[in-house]
């Protein structure tokens, strides 16, 4: 009971913050410096940080900034990343040998460590968070769009579809992509946690979000300072992104049982 | 097996390459002027054309190119944008800290993993099943550098018991060394627990109970056997969850690390250390994992008559 409907509730609590940021006055900029560091009562339930600004106000808006990023990185890598790699295995030859180089080449940076690199150079803010992860994001869709692509295009029925003269095109959009959705929508889903962790992690490196703007990355960042006075400044951002995190992935695991997904790269 | 071994270092060099491509791409790519974004908009012009002419900038990119390749295969990186170091000596002066961490990261992960991953499927569905695995959730839920500042509050601040942070001192490894171990060790145990499973399920296993083999007969010399060479392939692949995770991990606690060598280089606009310094992560990452590739066929030949 628990595990089934704990992910569902904290995801729908994220979106609903998020709408209610854009319905109700929050002051996540308000400074008051006559209530620095409060501890949480019951004016400031998360209490307040170095400035006096409301650490639950700020925490709402690192949500949006948090769902923002991890909306728009998504669908730009699943988009781009399934195009690349339905056209790499569809068409093989030469287009697919470069295409898999490509694709290598990129899983060769570890981790966030491109995502990381490119932000520093181009400069902090939250258009060029979007742009780091997205360029590194797309390669997981590619990969696995393309293996997907390949074991399908030899099926009967695409093979009919050819023999009756459709498209390529439309072979694609009719006869396998419809096939390949549950590998890509149980991929994408895992995919967000990656994203807003890297998001929090880029903010918290200052790559992020600039000032005033807040993002619980950077907000576990300026508490880091006042860890001994004001431990909430940490805390409260960092358990709501572990709980986000964690509904996301518990979210991917019941969706892959649903789907009935098993090895996706085979 | 030669040619097994040929195919594997052909691949790993054209990914490096790649890589070098990319590398020295990343300050060109990027809208704007390097200078500019280095010195900033108030830059006098005679400064920039210095700092043009030192990073080679007013040269063509060709030419650029070929000396940043050359550098390279002499393995001479050039200076530091800021101190004037030489690159090739920030890098020998920095190697061994971040070497040690993941090391003994590594050395913890698997500590935790292994007993953990093979009990969890051992007593599959059990309350320690669901306590391993909830663990391994746990772990992959938690970012780094909130784990970080947690360890850092509960055992430097309020126990006093490790420094909050740096590289001397006693016990100055074991708040980051548990950061990234654990994290690594969340992903090592569900993939153990899943190998493992795998294997009990096969035939061979149940030849061996009904030899009349004990228990831990054959789970040590049956099961483990034969699921510690995917264990070892999968830990070859999350290096590259270690050398990343340990940018960030590095910074938290200042440990004095490649990873925090780049966080520091970008916040100064150093960008050729930047250069060098990921392309040195990446490349470690590809040689680890072609140097896996190559072991796990030379202890299991069916991998290397497959892929041939």
């Amino acid at each position: 009971m628990f595990r089934k409907y704990f992910p569902i509730t904290i995801l729908v609590l994220w979106v609903l913050i998020i709408i209610s940021g854009l319905i109700f006055p929050f002051n996540p900029n308000q400074i008051d410096l006559s209530q620095i560091l409060t501890t949480p009562d019951w004016n400031n339930l998360l209490g307040t940080d170095d400035l006096g600004r409301s650490v639950l106000d700020r925490a709402i808006t690192g949500g949006f900034t948090s769902f923002i990023v991890a909306a728009f990185v998504t669908i730009i890598s699943v988009v781009v990343g399934t195009a690349v790699g339905c056209i790499s295995g569809y068409v093989g030859g030469w287009v697919d040998v470069i295409t898999v180089r490509i694709i290598d080449i990129f899983l060769a940076f570890p981790g966030i460590l491109l995502a990381i690199a490119l932000s520093g150079v181009m400069g902090p803010g939250i258009e060029n968070v979007i742009i780091a992860l997205s360029i590194v994001g797309w390669v997981g869709y590619a990969r696995l769009s393309r293996a997907q692509v390949l074991s399908l295009k030899n099926r009967e029925h695409v093979l009919a579809a050819h023999a009756l003269g459709t498209g390529n095109l439309q072979i694609i959009k009719a006869h396998i992509l419809p096939l390949i959705m549950a590998p890509l929508i149980v991929e994408g889903t895992f995919g967000i946690a990656g994203i807003v962790i890297a998001e929090a992690g880029l903010s918290y490196l200052g790559l992020g979000v600039q000032p005033p703007a807040s993002s619980w990355g950077s907000m576990i960042r300026d508490g880091s300072q006042y860890l001994l006075v004001a431990p909430h400044m940490v805390i409260a951002p960092g358990v709501i992104l572990m709980l986000v995190v964690m509904s996301v992935n518990l979210l991917g695991d019941q969706i892959r049982d649903y789907l009935d997904v098993k090895d996706m790269n085979g | 097996m030669i040619r097994f071994i040929l195919q594997k270092l052909v691949g790993a060099a054209i990914s490096i390459s790649g890589v070098v491509c990319l590398v020295f791409l990343l300050i060109h790519l990027v809208p704007g002027d390097p200078v500019e974004m280095m010195l900033g908009e108030s830059a006098r012009v005679a400064d920039r054309a210095a700092l043009a002419a030192k990073l080679g900038l007013d040269k063509s990119m060709l030419q650029q190119f070929i000396s940043f390749v050359h550098g390279i295969f002499t393995l001479d990186f050039g200076e530091s944008y800021v101190t004037g170091e030489s690159i090739t000596q920030m890098i020998l002066d920095r190697l061994p800290a971040t070497a040690l961490l993941a090391v003994v990261s590594l050395l913890i992960a698997v500590l935790i993993a292994f007993p953990m991953g093979a009990i969890a499927a051992l007593k599959k569905n059990s309350i320690a099943d669901n306590a391993a695995m909830g663990f391994s959730l746990l772990g992959v839920s938690i970012p780094n550098f909130w784990m970080g500042q947690i360890l850092i509050l509960i055992f430097s601040l309020l126990l006093g018991w490790f420094p909050v942070s740096g590289y001397q001192g006693d016990g100055a490894i074991v708040l980051p060394a548990i950061t990234l171990g654990t994290a690594l060790a969340a992903i090592l145990s569900r993939m153990i627990r899943s190998t493992l499973l795998e294997v009990l399920g096969e035939d061979y296993i149940r030849t061996a109970k009904a030899k009349g083999c004990s228990q831990t007969r054959v789970i040590l010399f049956h099961a483990m056997r034969n699921a510690i060479l995917p264990v070892i392939t999968l830990i070859g692949l999350q290096l590259g969850t270690l050398l990343a995770g340990a940018v960030i991990t590095e910074k938290v606690f200042s440990w004095p690390g490649i990873g925090l060598m780049v966080v520091e280089s970008i916040q100064k606009r150093d960008y050729p250390v930047v250069q060098i310094a990921v392309l040195l992560i990446s490349s470690t990452y590809v040689l680890v994992n072609m140097l896996t590739d190559i072991l796990y066929a030379v202890v299991d030949p069916r991998i290397r008559y497959r892929e041939q």
